[in-house]
């Protein structure tokens, strides 16, 4: 069969007399005539100038900011407590700048510092999501780095902008993860001078925003607000998995110790934690040192998330050894070694 | 820079289903595969590198916002967009005309107005006739590639001449079919 063969058989024309589209083989050769006419058009582009991207790119976040979040049960599990803690944050906007924009929260950071902060680390996740990371966002590889530039922008200018940067930011995060779900959670990402799956770093994120959240609710006179449970028991999991390589990153040895690390209280659990790794324990038992283990340390699941977010200390915070102390402590120590700016 | 996940070829369905959800990763992804094309169907019609600056950010803002009037069962998003690109620069030609304004745009009702898809079919009849209008061996490799949407290496097969020569017909066709439509003109309106 010849082209023309199948040209006659297609028929002469793919509209009808009005002009319209005349039914779903006639579409087809539409889009046959739009591919072509792309093809014609682009065998002598002129390239759009580079800026246009970012201009693009910059239009969909101004406009997406306006939509609602994704909700909890469009997102893969590790990107749920993100989104619960995006939208704890966000609640504390208004009290925040009525309140507090001058205020000291933590050391000598306002809370637009706090939030410029976040929105800096945000953003070196985003980016190694794949999202874009407009110049407000900061630059820069490392924490430090990108916050004191997303400081010294805009958003460092005012309480409002760095809010609402941030909020934007979030979002896009959040919808990134509901857009690639689950299957897209595994994926190992280059993220803070390591390489991690693309949900630790979500919870990750969920963590650190816990964390200043409970700062800013600190300056505001508010209780504390723990966690979902479930959420709780992701982001403890997170850090327990990191503590072998935070102890040993920090020239600790752990002289093939095993210790189980007991949370009680809602979102806890039992993970055993070795020199090369650590994993939960599918059923939790009756908590107990036996022979084989140096030890078992037992405490509260949110003070075990507060001392590894730096809002505790190993000395002070509430928890019980039995078996060899030195090892818990060892624990201790390797969970506050979690704790960064 | 976009990390490699970005460069993996998602379908036009999973980037559409993608943008329906707001992921600007996708959006990022159909800038970098589609924005040269789009631009450049631009230029052609309105000839103004503002212009068809202008209407490259509006074709992808309406990709951005209303992803859903995309229907991969009538064709690509490749052909979508040039459609899309092709509308909003003759309405730049045709403002142009009347010397309003170009932000007049009018991105935000997605759906076509009836005289856009009189446009379109006329845009599509011309560009038919003009391949109709080329030489034998010229016509069956464009109808090969764009109608039947066969490889280039199995029309090579078909029509029994080596891949390169394929190539160059091909190039040779759209050279004439370019020069033919830029002399009726590329608005098509």
């Amino acid at each position: 069969m010849t082209a023309d063969d199948n040209r006659a058989a297609e028929g002469p024309d793919n509209v009808d007399e009005t002009g319209a589209p005349s039914g779903g083989e006639a579409m087809d050769d539409n889009d046959a005539v739009w591919r072509l006419l792309s093809d014609l058009s682009e065998d002598d582009p002129v390239a759009p100038p580079v800026g246009l991207r970012a201009a693009v790119l910059a239009g969909a976040r101004s406009e997406g900011a306006n939509r609602p979040l994704p909700r909890a049960d469009q997102l893969p599990a590790a990107g749920v407590p993100y989104l619960r803690q995006l939208i704890e944050l966000s609640s504390l906007g208004p009290a925040l700048i009525a309140r507090t924009a001058q205020e000291p929260v933590l050391g000598e950071w306002t809370a637009t510092d706090v939030l410029a902060h976040l929105l800096a680390v945000d953003a070196l996740a985003g980016a190694a999501l794949g999202l874009p990371t407009p110049p407000e966002t900061g630059s820069g590889a490392d924490v430090l780095t990108r916050t004191a530039s997303a400081r010294s922008g805009p958003a460092g200018a005012s309480l409002r902008e760095a809010l609402a940067v941030w909020r934007a930011q979030a979002a896009a995060i959040a919808r990134h993860t509901a857009a690639v779900g689950e299957p897209g959670m595994a994926r190992q990402v280059p993220y803070l001078g390591t390489v991690m799956a693309a949900g630790d770093v979500l919870l990750d994120r969920a963590f650190e925003t816990w964390v200043h959240a409970e700062d800013l609710r600190t300056v505001l006179g508010r209780p504390a607000l723990d966690p979902a449970p479930g959420d709780v028991h992701l982001m403890s999991d997170l850090g327990v998995r990191m503590l072998p390589g935070a102890w040993l990153s920090a020239g600790g040895d752990l002289d093939d110790e095993l210790v189980h690390l007991v949370l009680t209280g809602p979102g806890g659990g039992a993970w055993r934690v070795g020199p090369r790794g650590a994993a939960a324990l599918p059923d939790a038992g009756p908590a107990g040192w036996r022979p084989g283990l140096a030890a078992v340390v037992v405490m509260d699941g949110i003070d075990f998330c507060r001392l590894a977010g730096g809002r505790a200390e190993p000395h002070s915070v509430p928890h019980r050894v039995e078996g060899d102390r030195a090892a818990g402590a060892h624990v201790l120590a390797a969970t506050a070694l979690l704790a960064r700016p | 820079m976009l990390p490699d996940h970005a460069e993996v070829i998602l379908t036009d369905d999973e980037l559409v289903r993608r943008l329906g959800l707001g992921d600007e990763v996708a959006l990022a992804a159909a800038y970098d595969r589609f924005a040269t094309m789009v631009h450049a169907v631009a230029t052609r019609v309105c000839g103004e590198r503002h212009a068809a600056e202008d209407v490259t950010q509006q074709v992808f803002l309406q990709l951005w916002t209303s992803p859903g009037t995309f229907d991969g069962h009538k064709g690509s998003l490749r052909g979508w967009l040039a459609v899309l690109a092709h509308r909003r620069a003759v309405d730049w030609v045709r403002r142009e005309a009347v010397r309003s304004r170009p932000s007049d745009a009018r991105v935000d009702d997605p759906a076509p107005s009836a005289e856009e898809q009189a446009m379109d079919a006329t845009v599509a009849r011309r560009v038919a006739a003009a391949v109709d209008q080329l030489p034998e061996t010229y016509r069956e490799v464009v109808r090969m590639l764009y109608y039947e949407e066969l490889p280039v290496r199995v029309i090579a097969d078909r029509l029994g001449i080596p891949e390169g020569t394929t190539k160059t017909r091909l190039r040779a066709a759209r050279q004439r079919l370019a020069a033919e439509l830029a002399a009726a003109g590329w608005a098509g309106a």
